[in-house]
């Protein structure tokens, strides 16, 4: 499903490589973690995957489904499923929740040809994911993400990404910041989307949201390339043994 | 009559240095009325002729008497309330003076449209009278779509005890649009203004409020926001001059703005000149870019960056003027012409 191949990419103008030889293949239906020490470059590989400005990629190659990813604009990649969970969501004053990911769901579903969903629809959706998620609905008539707490920012994220139903999900250090209810909220959230033609990408700093979702592969991102890889069990170890042997 | 163009303000002076109306006017006719002017009354109310508005000695104000002749003057009487606006609009070009008295307790809601002819020149002079407990709402709008032209608009508001004053006023601008209010408080009153202004091309607009609190007690509240793009200038200023009596005066300024080019400007300057020792008067300015990061997250969300950028501009200039649904209207409809 998703495929890069030996990704570099550098930072103003080139003065600084962060991404160097990054290979990776998440097939579908699997759900893989990325591990790393602060810094590795965790980050960097969300945004170059999703197409903010300010990295230049100067070698390698991302495909999703064969398409060439780089090639897109971010909402062009957006409309063709991929969706990243913000290590650190933006505030956007002025615009209601559900104003912000209607608009969202509608820009998506007119760049793929489909009909806009109806307000109806709309609104029995957010409804009772909003309750699965336990948000309150006083908090979707709010401005996206104004005045909110971390832990609620991040449940605003799993919000999207269930209404979205994205075919390819990057989730970036989505557990920080989360008490033990919410991380078992999230992870039910992401389970339920657990699916043969979808694949996700998670990327975390603690082993304990691994617990919950329970990944098929664990890869270790350090100095911007992949040092290593191994299954569920891999993560417990890196836990106590720290990255040091992959630096 | 080009001699009147040497005696309209100019750069030189301090409350005009960004607003150059000498500088703009150039060759343009400086005349009368000429029957280019509409009061229209939407439903009959009984408005007597009022007095003629006290002479004004400075530039503006003696051009407008000069050509303008006579004010049209009306008196709103003792409490009452029509429910339909006083609407004022299909001005274009030339001299005029008005002045609106509202009794105590009347209460009545103005809608001022202003436009310009191609190197037209327009001269608007009005007088609000507002007495105790009365209350007085002004919508100012300028053409959207117009041949831009030069625009000079400024109201002089008197507020006795009690009154209530809420203005709104939105402008795209033009070759040249001025819009000043004057306020003098004297009495205990409240007042809500905003404004904002959205700009392209080489367009100028400049919105000038001075608020002089003579009496104690009053609450004011004034925010305006900018939107500016191409080689567009847009300016504001604003000034709070609380005189020793003014005790308790209760007042706050803000503008912001958004910068969408390079080659446009934003001027502000922001005043307080403060006699009376227990006030609470605060002002905030800013002038800035769309974020970047939120632009790139709505993106991602999947909405294009045309219509990302028109919505964070929509929720900047509504969330200041309030939520009068036409001017939101025409608030969208520039944006998204311009997205
Ligand atoms: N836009 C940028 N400009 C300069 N340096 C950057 C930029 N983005 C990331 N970096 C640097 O690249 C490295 C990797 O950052 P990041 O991807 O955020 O790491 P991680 O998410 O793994 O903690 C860090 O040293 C960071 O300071
Ligand atoms: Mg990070």
């Amino acid at each position: 499903m998703l495929k890069i191949q030996n990704l570099t990419a550098t930072v103003d103008d080139g003065a600084k490589t962060i991404l160097n030889g990054l290979s990776l293949s998440v097939p579908a239906g699997e759900v893989h973690a990325i591990m790393g020490p602060n810094g590795a470059g965790k980050s960097t590989l969300s945004y170059v995957l999703t197409g903010r400005d300010g990295y230049d990629v100067t070698d390698g190659t991302v495909t999703l489904d064969g398409d060439d990813l780089l090639d897109m604009e971010p909402e062009e990649r957006a409309a063709k499923g991929v969706f990243l969970s913000f290590q650190y969501p933006l505030e956007i004053p002025g615009v209601p929740t559900l104003t912000f990911l209607r608009t969202a769901m509608n820009a998506q579903r007119k760049a793929r040809g489909e009909e806009p969903i109806s307000a109806p629809d709309f609104m029995k959706r957010a409804k009772s994911l909003a309750k699965d998620l336990k948000i309150k609905a006083e908090m979707l008539r709010r401005p996206l993400n104004v005045g909110f707490s971390g832990g609620e920012k991040k449940r605003m994220e799993i919000f999207q990404m269930m209404m979205l139903e994205p075919r390819f999900i990057v989730m970036d250090e989505t557990d920080s910041g989360l008490d033990v209810d919410a991380l078992r909220i999230v992870a039910d959230g992401v389970n339920a989307l657990r699916s043969p033609d979808r694949g996700i990408l998670i990327i975390t700093h603690y082993q304990r949201l691994l617990d919950y979702i329970v990944p098929d592969a664990v890869h270790v991102l350090s100095s911007g390339a992949i040092k290593a890889s191994g299954d569920a069990d891999f993560a417990k170890r890196l836990e106590t043994e720290g990255y040091d042997a992959y630096a | 009559m080009t001699h009147m163009r040497d005696r309209l303000p100019h750069k030189g002076l301090e409350a005009w240095k960004w607003s150059d109306l000498r500088g703009v006017v150039g060759e343009a006719p400086i005349e009368g009325l000429e029957d280019r002017m509409k009061l229209r009354l939407w439903n009959y109310i009984d408005f007597s002729d009022g007095p003629q508005p006290a002479p004004r000695d400075d530039a503006m104000g003696q051009i407008s008497s000069a050509f303008g002749g006579d004010a049209i003057s009306y008196v709103v009487p003792e409490g009452a309330q029509p429910e339909s606006p006083l609407e004022l609009s299909q001005f274009s070009a030339g001299n005029v003076r008005i002045r609106v008295e509202l009794k105590a307790g009347a209460r009545l809601q103005v809608r001022e449209g202003y436009g310009t002819t191609d190197g037209g020149f327009s001269n608007v002079e009005i007088t609000y009278v507002v007495h105790d407990g009365a209350e007085l709402d002004r919508i100012v709008t300028t053409a959207k779509d117009i041949d831009p032209g030069v625009l000079h608009v400024r109201a002089h508001v008197t507020l006795w005890n009690d009154a209530k004053f809420n203005q709104t006023q939105l402008t795209f601008g033009g070759k040249f649009t001025r819009l000043e209010t004057r306020i003098a408080c004297m009495g205990a009153v409240e007042v809500e203004m905003s404004g904002a202004y959205l700009l392209d091309g080489k367009r100028h607009a400049d919105m000038t409020n001075y608020i002089d609190f003579a009496a104690p007690g009053s609450t004011v509240r004034d925010a305006v926001a900018g939107v500016v793009t191409d080689a567009s200038r847009g300016v504001f200023q604003g000034k709070f001059h609380v005189r020793r009596p003014a005790q308790e005066t209760d007042a706050e300024m803000r503008h912001d703005a958004l910068m969408l080019s390079d080659r446009a400007k934003v001027n502000a300057k922001p005043e307080l000149e403060i006699y009376a020792d227990d006030v609470e008067c605060a002002h905030g300015n800013t002038v800035g870019q769309l974020d970047e990061s939120a632009l790139f997250y709505m993106r991602q969300r999947g909405i294009p960056l045309g219509q990302a950028r028109a919505m964070l501009l929509e929720a900047f200039v509504v969330a200041r003027l309030g939520d009068d649904e036409a001017m939101a209207e025409q608030v969208r409809g520039w944006l998204e012409a311009r997205a």
